[in-house]
């Protein structure tokens, strides 16, 4: 198979017809219609997916919760829940569908620790997804970050402040949640930017009851 | 029946230096008797020979490592390497000082031959970096005598046992020296002569003593003190060097994880802690302790868990010697394999578990605990993570709540919903009544509650 058709098939490059046909693994996000922008039709697996928000409460973990909420129910690896900046709550969890007895809890000091963490936990094949809370983290950490998320083949969630948004990353899908409450697409494979996507989500899970 | 003897000529050098491995001569001195007990290969390049005066060998040499010989060490090291043999052993017996005993007849039946058997018992050795020569013998004494003669017999017939015997000078018999000049003094040199003499005549001139030698070496009918597993599992290394940095105590720790995998997989144990106690230059000592979540016994995951360990731990000063000593611990438990090799296992994730633990401290690490509480605080709790008891609990909160309820001025929100009452806590000390809402501040939606006095709090964002 020449070069071309190997990062064709890896959605590393595209042409401007097909670009919906490439096949890049991912777990659907369950908004239809933010599904329809992600390249896969979902949340990448083995890759970084940075959401980038203004201020906690904006949403940021609402439009993750639906496709952890079914992760968590799939197999009884733990879901990796670094730095979260307040408790969560896990009755609203088990609202949103979770099996709440996957989530485990870490708190770091330190850039180097928190690195250290999701890699080794990365590595160690025991975590189906990873959430994690970052401020500064630098070149290399996250270079490391996205090499250990690949071999693990599990999304890998980082959730940090709208001021990273100049920052280069190598995240393969970037996500802005903007101050104006409507969702933008920094960076994604096989796709060029969007913006403004209207997306409504909701408060509550409405499930398990 | 079939005899295997493991002679460990260089244990009490190598003991000693187990931490050290540097490629220079090593010396091992009697205490007391300046002389060199015994050397490496390198300081024997360098004309060094076993019995030299140490003044002597010391002219020899520019640059060496001495240390002087310890008996202890020497017998800790021999039950390590029983521990390692011993699940290929029916019998095993430490011949002291540095010898090892295995009965093999019986245990061929489960092995593909001598050969494969006497392959994976090498396998073992080797990772323990002792060197050693082993030989099969019709009897425990004749393979004793061949292994220490560096005669690396391997073999079940007891006809080529016998004529290897026959090949051994009288000094490689162990025989009291007074005894081998005297016969040296008659003409015999080798084991073959000495056999032919007739017994009777033999004893009434060298004394019974002799008689019993080579009727041992010729009838199996020995008894065993048998090796068997101790209580517990401790081990001491000293280092010949003084160690600075944590890091550089893994070198000497790799070398026990075998013999304590050996030993807890033999117990089918595994092990919930490891206690590593320093020893350091200035007498001080200090404690490291590293755990395991669910219990291991694999050397690979207790590495990977004491150099995280480690990684965290700063030396109060250099040290000077270790020991690793074993704590709690439980039944093995042997994780189900998918039948279809699926690719994550239990183990997988308490090795996960016990990493994060190993490189936060047990603080950090929690799990989520539901408690069926109207009160949101009581309600969501977090828990150590090893701990995991929780009810079930299905509420349309807020997914993050602030650690306590922040006080706050009403006028930054936009209340969108509610009231909600929620009441309860009057069977404890602290009875709550609250009306919440769910308000706006900007893009944040928030959780916000008014007490009976009028004073609004912030208690969570739907984030």
């Amino acid at each position: 198979m020449s070069l071309l058709e190997t990062l064709t098939e890896q959605g590393r490059i595209w042409t401007a017809r097909h670009w919906q046909q490439t096949v890049i693994p991912a777990v659907s996000s369950q908004y239809a219609k933010l599904d329809e922008y992600l390249p896969g039709h979902g949340w990448p697996i083995g890759a970084i997916t940075e959401v980038l928000f203004c201020s906690t409460g904006q949403g940021e973990l609402r439009l993750l919760l639906p496709a952890l909420a079914q992760l968590s129910q799939q197999d009884d690896r733990w879901q990796l829940w670094l730095n979260p900046p307040f408790i969560p709550c896990a009755p609203s969890l088990t609202n949103w569908g979770f099996n709440t007895q996957r989530v485990i809890l870490a708190q770091t000091h330190n850039a180097n620790d928190s690195c250290h963490c999701l890699e080794k936990s990365l590595q160690t094949n025991g975590c189906q997804a990873v959430v994690a809370w970052l401020g500064k983290f630098d070149k290399a950490l996250m270079r490391r970050l996205q090499l250990a998320a690949e071999s693990a083949h599990v999304p890998v969630f980082l959730l940090r402040s709208s001021k990273f948004e100049h920052q280069p990353s190598v995240a393969a899908l970037r996500l802005l949640m903007g101050e104006h409450g409507r969702i933008d697409i920094l960076k994604r494979r096989a796709g060029w930017p969007v913006s403004n996507i209207e997306l409504n989500l909701p408060l509550h899970g409405n499930k398990g009851n | 029946m079939l005899w295997l003897h493991i002679h460990f000529p260089l244990l009490a050098l190598e003991s000693a230096f187990i931490a050290d491995t540097r490629p220079i001569p090593k010396l091992l001195l009697q205490p007391g008797a300046q002389k060199v007990m015994q050397c490496n290969e390198q300081a024997e390049q360098l004309g060094v020979r076993t019995g030299m005066n140490k003044k002597t060998a010391f002219c020899l040499l520019s640059d060496c490592a001495i240390s002087d010989y310890d008996a202890n060490t020497e017998q800790q090291s021999l039950q390590q390497l029983a521990l390692i043999c011993y699940r290929q052993a029916a019998q095993i017996a430490p011949v002291e000082p540095q010898g090892l005993l295995l009965e093999v007849s019986s245990m061929l039946p489960l092995f593909n031959g001598l050969q494969d058997y006497l392959q994976r018992l090498k396998k073992r050795l080797d990772q323990c970096g002792f060197s050693y020569t082993l030989s099969t013998g019709h009897t425990p004494a004749c393979a004793k005598l061949l292994a220490e003669a560096g005669i690396e017999l391997h073999s079940e017939s007891e006809n080529s046992h016998r004529q290897a015997l026959l090949q051994l000078s009288i000094n490689q018999l162990n025989l009291p020296e007074g005894i081998c000049r005297k016969l040296a003094g008659m003409g015999i040199h080798t084991y073959q002569q000495l056999s032919e003499l007739p017994r009777k005549e033999l004893g009434y001139r060298f004394g019974y003593d002799l008689v019993n030698q080579l009727n041992k070496l010729e009838q199996d009918n020995q008894k065993l003190t048998s090796f068997t597993l101790p209580e517990r599992f401790q081990q001491t290394v000293h280092l010949s060097y003084d160690a600075e940095q944590a890091r550089g105590l893994i070198f000497p720790l790799r070398r026990i994880l075998p013999s304590l995998e050996a030993y807890l997989y033999s117990r089918q144990l595994a092990c919930e802690k490891l206690l590593i106690k320093l020893e350091h230059r200035d007498g001080r000592a200090s404690l490291i302790s590293v755990a395991s979540v669910k219990g291991s016994y694999r050397q690979q995951d207790w590495l990977a868990l004491i150099s995280t360990r480690l990684d965290q731990t700063r030396l109060i000063s250099p040290v000077i010697s270790l020991t690793l000593r074993a704590k709690s611990f439980v039944a093995l438990k042997s994780y189900a394999k998918d039948i279809l090799g699926s690719r994550h296992t239990a183990a997988d994730k308490d090795r996960l578990q016990s990493l994060l633990v190993a490189r936060l401290d047990e603080t950090q690490v929690k799990t989520l605990k539901t408690v069926a509480d109207p009160r949101p605080e009581v309600a969501s709790q977090l828990q150590l993570s090893h701990s995991q008891s929780t009810d079930y609990l299905n509420r349309q909160w807020p997914s993050l709540l602030l650690p306590c309820p922040k006080p706050i001025q009403m006028k930054h929100y936009e209340i969108l919903s509610g009231p909600e009452r929620i009441e309860g806590g009057w069977w404890d000390a602290t009875p709550v009544r609250r009306d919440y809402y769910i308000a706006r501040k900007g893009v944040q939606l928030c959780w916000l509650f008014r007490r009976d006095d009028g004073q609004w709090f912030l208690h969570g964002y739907f984030s």
